[in-house]
């Protein structure tokens, strides 16, 4: 008889509310250690919700078109609109202070599986460890040395942090980090308050501000705040020993805090936040514009751009699905365009509805059995609204194959019939939440992140018209896969319409960094600034 | 951008109506005991309302909203330090990364459950829509059917693995897993 899964059971009593501290303790250990059980685990709590707030439970007559509960939602509308009154009349001061002035625990162990961060840049960066980091990988938790230049790590749970040489700092958390030696800057906005740097002096938290942390091993730890509030807590982050203001800087020692001369705010931004540190450093490593002669054409006969080994051409695998059209449609002097990105010569592909493959061979594959990031952004638009009878799994796609091995191994960065982001890697499926808008020409950047011993994993972002590219890898991806382990090198290109919809596509980019498929347009490169504190305009991105 | 108060206070209930859920769950996912977590959301609700007028977009409000409910499980957290019955910082940190990442395919799940609990025997789907029916006490409820309290327990708890399953089985077949 199989034994019954001893997680099940804590789970049970934690959601409960009746697990002793010695169930949480091993359901904690349970949660820490198996991402499956995580799953598993938001799941049960998700379907536990759903009938606690009874979504779930409702009459079929009470639900609206989208499957929400149409009374229950109007009455969170109404519950919503009293609380919203009710708060008008408060302190805001009250409310904001209670809230803010708060501190997590100190994490005393590494998560064992996952990643905390991602470096988005790095200027004439000699790390310790083995190996040289690429721009845009991935962070695992631990210790980290940069004995030359500079580095900018964005953790998950939102902060930056920028990582001037000589430092040894270890990553403890997607909101921790520990600094051992050396000085990092960190910019935690809003939603990334409560971010913690840990000290051999004490612990500094973010309560959503910019500020810059030294460590001296024989001398202390100084703090200075840029913008906003750090509180300063003990060793043990029992005891908050201080709130430091903008301008303000101590030096802590000892569990002492004394007073030091705060260097002014723009010369200490200048020096750890260059605006040359840049998000590029990798090559662009293929290009097309389509830059042809206006009209139908056969797509052996279209080999512009660079990076690529062949022409392009029609789908030659044996499929089920009949390619009914071998010409490619080119509309000439017509380039789309995108604020901010480089572009705007040539002109646009454009797929009609009828179902359509179109693949190329790049030159230098996507290698999932290496260490390695790679970056796919193109600009595309979507001439007419969604069509009213969706396909179930139609969509544009960017997707990637081996040409050797061509149905083993597949990525696509797509959008759905349903005008959703999507992402696809061997059938792990991930669709974004929110819908684009038709008629409108949206930008899409697709990463992949390899690795040769540690998971890989796929993210793509998506702006809309209106909204600011980011410099670097950005802190929130539209939609991101799960770890996946994947072992190919695929270097067939194919762009895919089976959603019944028209779409245009231009300004398709491959290449090592965020940097080389985001190109600024020099002409309007001042609307790109993600650090706010630096104000002079930036350089334009090389690629 | 401007708002009268009227426009603000609309905006701010349409955003909130549609982003509740993903929220809920987030916080449901880190604080054990729905009081406690409804405790979270009320105070979290109060500081987005404070606060709500710098995040036009629907995306801003979803990335500041999932921030300061990330924050108020913290403090909540921090409140009860000597309580050995929460998480750590650094599993809440995992599981509201998780949450974030998921909460398409969470938001799908809640969507299907539906048709999951039309497939339960009817014994189950009553125990269900009883149990978790407004002011239920299990203990009461127990008595009245002629049951210990643990023994409703765990038939619940068996039923809402079922239907993890069975929600699961949905969203392999709509390609999500």
């Amino acid at each position: 008889m199989k034994t019954p899964d001893p997680r099940l059971e804590w789970m049970r009593q934690y959601v409960e509310g009746v697990a002793a501290a010695e169930t949480v303790a091993q359901l904690e250990q349970a949660l820490r250690e198996d991402a499956a059980f995580r799953k598993l685990f938001l799941e049960y709590l998700n379907i536990d919700l759903a009938l606690s707030t009874g979504a779930a439970l409702s009459p079929p007559n009470a639900r609206g078109r989208g499957g929400a509960p149409v009374a229950t939602r109007s009455y969170r509308l109404m519950a919503w609109a009293a609380v919203a009154a009710a708060v008008s009349m408060m302190s805001a001061a009250a409310l904001w202070c209670s809230m803010e002035r708060r501190v997590r625990r100190t994490p005393a162990v590494h998560l064992l599986a996952g990643y905390v961060a991602t470096l988005t840049a790095q200027d004439d960066a000699v790390w310790q460890q083995s190996g040289a980091f690429r721009t845009g990988q991935r962070l695992m938790p631990g210790p980290l040395r940069l004995d030359r230049g500079r580095a900018v790590i964005r953790f998950d749970a939102g902060a930056r942090m920028v990582v001037t040489s000589p430092a040894e700092v270890c990553l403890e958390s997607p909101g921790c980090v520990r600094v051992i030696s050396g000085q990092v800057a960190v910019q935690a906005e809003e939603e990334a308050a409560g971010f913690r740097v840990l000290t051999p002096d004490g612990m500094a938290v973010d309560l959503g501000t910019e500020f810059v942390v030294a460590v001296h091993p024989s001398a202390g730890t100084e703090c200075q705040v840029l913008e906003g509030e750090v509180e300063w807590y003990s060793r043990d982050g029992r005891q908050r020993l201080a709130t430091l203001s903008r301008g303000q800087a101590r030096r802590i020692r000892a569990g002492e805090l004394k007073v030091i001369e705060s260097k002014p705010a723009e010369i200490v931004r200048r020096i750890l936040v260059p605006p040359a540190l840049r998000a590029g450093g990798g090559r662009l490593l293929a290009y097309e514009s389509f830059d042809y002669n206006e009209g139908d054409a056969p797509a052996e006969s279209l080999a512009g751009g660079y990076g690529w080994l062949a022409p392009w051409r029609g789908r030659y695998i044996p499929s089920d699905v009949v390619d009914v059209d071998p010409l490619m449609r080119v509309r000439a002097g017509e380039s789309l365009m995108f604020p901010g990105i480089a572009g705007g010569e040539g002109g646009r592909f454009v797929f009609h509805e009828m179902k359509q493959w179109r693949m190329r061979l790049l030159a230098t594959p996507v290698e999932f059995g290496r260490d390695g990031v790679y970056y796919l952004s193109w600009l595309a638009r979507r001439p007419s609204h969604p069509p009213p009878v969706k396909t179930p799994y139609g969509r544009m796609a960017i997707t990637l194959r081996c040409s050797t091995n061509y149905w083993a191994h597949s990525i696509s960065f797509a959008i759905s019939s349903a005008n959703r982001p999507l992402l696809m890697a061997d059938g792990n499926n991930r669709v974004a939440d929110r819908a684009l808008p038709a008629n409108a020409t949206l930008l899409v950047v697709g990463k992949a992140v390899t690795s040769r011993h540690g998971p890989d994993q796929l993210f793509m972002k998506v702006y809309e018209p209106g909204e600011t590219v980011d410099v670097e890898d950005p802190a929130v991806w539209t939609v991101a896969s799960e770890h996946l382990h994947l072992d190919a090198a695929l270097d067939i290109l194919i762009l895919g319409n089976t959603g019944g919809a028209a779409w245009e596509l231009d300004e398709l980019r491959y290449g090592a960094s965020w940097g080389a498929v985001l190109p600024a347009n020099s002409r309007d490169v001042t609307a790109m600034s993600s650090w706010s504190a630096c104000d002079q305009p930036r350089p334009r991105r090389g690629s | 951008m401007d708002h009268s108060a009227d426009d603000r206070q609309e905006a701010f209930l349409r955003l909130y109506a549609q982003h509740e859920p993903a929220l809920r769950a987030f916080v449901r996912s880190q604080v054990p005991m729905v009081a406690d977590a409804n405790d979270v959301m009320q105070e979290m609700a109060i500081v987005l309302w404070r606060k709500f007028g710098e995040y036009a977009t629907s995306e801003d409000f979803r990335r500041w909203a999932f921030g300061v409910a990330r924050f108020k499980v913290l403090a909540w957290q921090r409140d009860r330090m000597r309580d050995r019955h929460i998480f750590g910082a650094d599993l809440t940190e995992l599981l509201a990364t998780e949450s974030e990442i998921e909460s398409a395919r969470l938001e799908r799940q809640r969507e299907v459950l539906r048709e999951c609990l039309d497939e339960l025997p009817t014994e189950h789907r009553r125990l269900v829509e009883t149990a978790y029916a407004p002011g239920t006490r299990i203990d009461k409820l127990a008595e009245r059917w002629g049951q210990t309290a643990m023994t409703l327990y765990k038939r619940l708890h068996r039923i809402r693995l079922a239907l993890v399953d069975c929600t699961r089985g949905r969203l392999r077949q709509e390609g999500w897993l």
